[in-house]
């Protein structure tokens, strides 16, 4: 009977997690990636793309993009229902330091996930690739 | 029926592969979420011969889902086959991960609670805890598959992200619901990839789409009487390989380091990621 009991108590959970979601309401919009960029502590925004000058950082970043990005904010940045574009005034305007911290942090209410498990050389190379389709 | 047929066809066409990022362990787990909205499939074969036993593969499915950037679920289906013995479904379980903060810390906490619905036969060893030994894979499937096990499992995963280094760590606390007390265990795991920078011609066999590492996972005794006298441990280097956009192997043969552990048990991990499945939970706003 308590089998049962747990059995039954683990579906409506996954039940409930399921109404949840579909009860969701996606907008894209420029103010909240504005937001996040702008949160930025000062010194993290203020900091230098090491590999600005690499010529090859903003291919490589393209290749990441596409592999982790696209599928959320559209092969050519275009955004889609689930995230914004990044063809943006915020994202044009933020600084090297700005999109570098944001990539590292993501900002969990949104969905935006914190890609630290990617190493920081290809946070900057990702950081390349977006300044360069400004 | 066709306008079904015709829902159906539309949603797999916004169904895209996605990479996310794939924890290189197999027993522990690191602070990264599934991306929300994506599902995971993952087949996770195990191959072992404990002594005084005969040899088996198990293996246990797993389907992961990102509910929202702060919760992803899973479940769990297992099964195994013992040679001159018997091929058994053992069980599933039900798992929720909840990421406590936001951003990136020196060190991310994640909540894990889980149900777990088996018999005895289990091999998978997808934790080990209490005083978890090579007996119980040894025992014949005709004995420990009577015994069935309800369990719950909460686990303090703590993650870091250091200098392209992942560090995590696990406490592992288990409560079977038939009053045996609260078993303990842990499990540790440090990774790499080859190379910390992309190179920009797309490849296969570059460095960067490996990923090194080791995890450590054991026993630590049981309520009342803490431990690692009389516990299994292991140590398992692992190698993951990001084959393609969304299809991840990983490889880790696990030596059994005391005279309770099995004396190798060899993982192999097969995943793949779909992204923009479902709904999810929060967005932009």
């Amino acid at each position: 009977m308590r089998r049962i009991t747990l059995a039954c108590a683990a579906c409506v959970g996954l039940g409930l997690a399921a109404a949840a979601a579909m009860t969701s309401e996606i907008e894209i919009g420029d103010p909240e990636i504005h937001l996040s960029l702008a949160g930025a502590p000062t010194d993290q925004g203020a900091r230098e793309n090491p590999l600005a000058s690499d010529p090859n950082a903003a291919r490589a970043g393209g290749k990441l993009y596409a592999r982790h990005c696209a599928s959320c904010h559209g092969a050519d940045l275009q955004g889609t229902r689930r995230a914004p574009g990044l063809r943006t005034e915020a994202v044009g305007q933020a600084s090297a330091g700005e999109i570098e911290w944001f990539l590292r942090n993501g900002r969990m209410r949104t969905g935006m996930p914190s890609w630290s498990g990617l190493p920081e050389a290809r946070r900057w190379q990702i950081v390349s690739f977006l300044q360069s389709k400004r | 029926m066709l306008r079904a047929l015709l829902s159906i066809a539309a949603c797999a066409a916004c169904v895209t592969l996605a990479s996310a990022q794939e924890r290189a362990y197999f027993v522990a787990y690191d602070h990264h979420m599934e991306e929300p909205g994506s599902l995971e499939l993952s087949l996770n074969p195990v191959f072992g011969h404990p002594e005084g036993g005969n040899a088996f593969a198990a293996a246990w499915l797993e389907v992961e889902y990102g509910l929202a950037g702060w919760w992803t679920s899973e479940l769990y289906l297992t099964g195994q086959t013992t040679r001159d013995e018997s091929t058994l479904f053992t069980g599933w379980r039900f798992e929720n991960r909840f990421r406590i903060l936001d951003g990136d810390r020196p060190v991310n906490p994640v909540l894990y609670v889980e149900y777990e619905d088996g018999t005895g036969a289990a091999k998978t060893v997808q934790e080990v805890v209490g005083f978890d030994n090579q007996e119980d894979l040894a025992a014949p499937n005709a004995e420990s598959s009577q015994r069935t096990e309800q369990e719950v499992e909460l686990k303090l995963i703590l993650g870091s992200d250091v200098g392209g280094w992942n560090v995590s760590e696990n406490a592992i606390a288990v409560k079977s619901l038939h009053g045996e007390p609260w078993e303990f265990g842990y499990a540790l795991g440090a990774s790499r990839p080859l190379a910390l920078a992309a190179s920009p011609a797309p490849c296969r066999f570059c460095l960067e789409n490996f990923r090194v590492g080791a995890e450590l996972y054991g026993g630590l005794g049981e309520q009342g009487n803490l431990t690692l006298s009389g516990t299994s441990h292991y140590l398992a280097p692992v190698v993951s390989w990001e084959v393609g956009k969304a299809t991840t192997l990983r490889l880790s043969p696990a030596f059994g380091l005391t005279s309770s552990s099995a004396p190798l048990l060899l993982r192999i991990g097969f995943t793949y990621e779909f992204g923009n499945v479902g709904p999810r939970i929060g967005g932009w706003r």
